[in-house]
């Protein structure tokens, strides 16, 4: 079985090799003298103002664990898509991929429905609420 | 040949995790742990699960460490680095005690005398899981409620990773009808503004 993931490695070791050959190049080449101004960070010229590290948003998070429960979809669907095509009862075939992938898209449609996929919250959902 | 991807999976694995202890830096940690998962899923390779290997690239090495990473950008950085020692004495309390449970597996083991199954034969399986997953005697039941899993996790995370000022307003809320509706009144409930 290795002996099918041989591509795997190829492009595993081509995009390593492509990220870094020029970084490699880049320090053999360039020129070296730093100053100060040099190590901050670029904002289009102007001085930064304020810390870097800032605290990042929680929406963020909200689509990350939405992206990974689709992964997870994804995960289970591949063998059903693998022996679908070539599968004797296709019929029952079609049907359970066709009710795993509505249960699932209802979370999304929720999670849409209650404004967690809205980045500018706005809170007509709570006034609906609130009659 | 199995042997020698064996070493450079298991070196993977290895060298990423003690990174991912030792390193002061949680976002390095975070990408040493990248190549410690990767490492792992070589060595399903190897051991012919080619499924559980990509679902592990898959879910692991993509999806969880996204979620850390982001874990990382929205938690306080005054947090503090982590304590190194502590880390190292855990561990030394956990890994003698993990080869103790080794070595009594070992033990019954060979008391008992069973012998481990042989490595399956180098064949994709992901056509016959997919068979597993459809058939109405087989794992047809569970496929689909696993759908009904992920809907709830899907719910429950997305509800539980709301800022908690949402969670508390919505409550409320409901709080507030609900007492509305017991007196009978509609109109009491009057709106409370935009709310935040």
């Amino acid at each position: 079985m290795l002996l099918d993931f041989h591509v795997v490695l190829v492009f595993l070791i081509t995009g390593t090799l492509m990220v870094c050959t020029p970084l490699l190049l880049g320090a053999l080449f360039r020129p070296k003298n730093r100053y100060p101004e040099k190590d901050m960070a670029y904002e289009c010229g102007m001085d930064p103002e304020g810390e870097a590290q800032v605290r990042f948003d929680m929406r963020f998070y909200t689509t990350a664990l939405i992206f990974i429960v689709f992964e997870a979809e994804i995960v289970l669907m591949f063998p059903w898509a693998r022996v679908y095509a070539s599968h004797p009862l296709k019929g029952l075939a079609l049907v359970a991929g066709l009710i795993f992938g509505t249960i699932v898209f209802f979370g999304l449609v929720f999670d849409w429905a209650k404004g967690d996929l809205t980045w500018v919250k706005t809170f007509h959902h709570k006034r609906r609420v609130q009659g | 040949m199995y042997d020698f991807m064996f070493v450079i999976f298991a070196t993977f694995a290895l060298v990423g995790g003690l990174l991912m202890v030792f390193h002061p830096s949680i976002v390095h940690s975070a990408f040493a742990l990248v190549a410690s998962l990767f490492g792992v899923a070589g060595l399903y390779w190897t051991l012919g699960a080619d499924f559980l290997g990509v679902t592990q690239v898959v879910l692991y090495v993509s999806g969880v460490t996204v979620l850390l990473l982001f874990a990382v950008m929205l938690s306080d950085k005054t947090l503090g680095a982590v304590s190194i020692l502590r880390c190292a004495a855990m561990g030394l309390v956990i890994g003698p005690l993990a080869m103790a449970l080794m070595v009594t597996y070992r033990a019954i083991d060979g008391m008992v005398g069973t012998e481990g199954a042989a490595l399956p034969d180098p064949a994709p399986t992901t056509p016959a899981i997919g068979d597993l997953l459809l058939q109405p005697e087989g794992y047809l039941v569970p496929f689909e409620v696993a759908s009904v899993l992920l809907l709830i996790v899907l719910v429950g995370a997305v509800t539980l990773a709301r800022p908690m000022a949402d969670r508390q307003v919505s409550r409320k809320t409901i709080a507030d009808r609900a007492d509305a509706e017991a007196r009978g009144d509609e109109g009491a409930s009057a709106p409370q503004g935009e709310g935040a």
